[in-house]
């Protein structure tokens, strides 16, 4: 008689990916509804803000450079967040204020023409009657930093950008 | 012969990979903002100031000058301010007797410290390199005295430059 013996090695293995920068709470209403081509975004193009001289400091400065582009079935909205990091965590420095920046959509409906960046989300587009959904191109607007506060150096602003039917 | 059935159980392992944010329906995007270092001062008013001793109780009391200099400074780093005279001595004047940068006296508006005498070395005159003002943005002005006395040859075209220089070193 033969015997044979398997050993079975079980394991579960579940990988939790956590983001440095934590979402924002979501807003009270945003479905997942449809199948993946139909309920989804895509942003591109970059931007950057630096100072080619002292009286920029005292001007605003906007970039319109990033674009969101949205297919959906449904009427959806979309959602912008945003967090400051500082250069060092020194003592003597302070972050950029978060509500530096202005930010404004194409296609935003009857979202507000020009939201004021929070950590908390805001809404930026809102499409009621969309069934394939639209490109968004957005305006970032860095206003005066003139109190000369903040550490020399790169500092990030992280945008969270959601997309939610409703 | 005693047949042992073995009853294979396929277990079926699965893996679960679970991110907490959808890949196309949330997204972060990154802007960079680049600041430079910024060390600025600029004289707002004052900037050449003009002292005639047309009477005697002038020259007999000297001349204050309360704010004669107004500048603002910008500075994104932590900064001090220095003063100090172009040269040892005023230009013009008689040759032979030259006036010293000491006859002007300076010290910050608004404070009721006695007045320092100038000279062609740098002194403090806004926090010092050891201590030095937290990076912002202000308006200062300089209060000077001026007292020759009868010490020095009657002139119209003493002249001295006064030297102010901000650093965040």
């Amino acid at each position: 008689m033969k015997r044979f013996y398997f050993l079975f090695l079980i394991s579960f293995t579940t990988t939790i990916e956590v983001s440095a920068q934590i979402e924002p709470a979501l807003p009270s209403v945003c479905l997942n509804n449809g199948p993946n081509n139909k309920n989804n975004m895509t942003v591109t193009g970059n931007t950057t803000f630096t100072f080619a001289n002292l009286a920029e400091f005292d001007a605003s400065q906007s970039s319109n450079t990033i674009t969101i582009t949205v297919a959906s079935s449904q009427k959806y909205k979309l959602y912008i967040a945003g967090v400051m990091t500082a250069v060092t965590a020194s003592a003597t420095n302070t972050a950029i204020p978060i509500n530096t920046f202005t930010i404004a959509s194409t296609n935003r409906g009857t979202s507000p023409a020009t939201i004021t960046l929070s950590n908390s989300y805001l809404e930026v587009a809102d499409f009621p009657s969309s069934t394939t959904g639209l490109s968004h191109t957005l305006t970032i607007t860095r206003n005066t930093l003139n109190t000369f506060s903040q550490e020399p150096g790169n500092h990030t602003l992280t945008l969270h950008i959601r997309y939610c039917q409703y | 012969m005693l047949c042992k059935r073995s009853y294979l159980f396929l277990l079926v392992v699965l893996a679960a990979h679970m991110t907490l944010f959808g890949q196309t329906r949330y997204l972060v995007k990154t802007v960079a903002i680049t600041i430079p270092t910024v060390l600025d001062l600029q004289i707002v008013s004052g900037a050449n100031p003009v002292v005639d001793f047309n009477v005697t109780s002038k020259i007999d009391n000297g001349i204050e000058l309360l704010g004669a200099t107004t500048f603002t400074y910008r500075s994104n780093k932590a900064w001090f301010v220095t003063i100090k005279a172009g040269s040892a001595d005023f230009t013009g004047g008689v040759s032979g007797s030259p006036m010293p940068a000491s006859v002007i006296r300076f010290r910050l508006n608004g404070t009721v410290a006695p007045y320092t005498p100038l000279s062609n070395i740098e002194q403090s005159l806004l926090a010092n390199s050891g201590s030095k003002n937290a990076r912002g943005i202000g308006t200062e002005s300089i209060d000077f005295q001026i007292d020759p006395g009868y010490n020095y040859p009657p002139a119209q075209n003493y002249s001295l430059q006064v030297i102010y220089t901000i650093s965040n070193l």
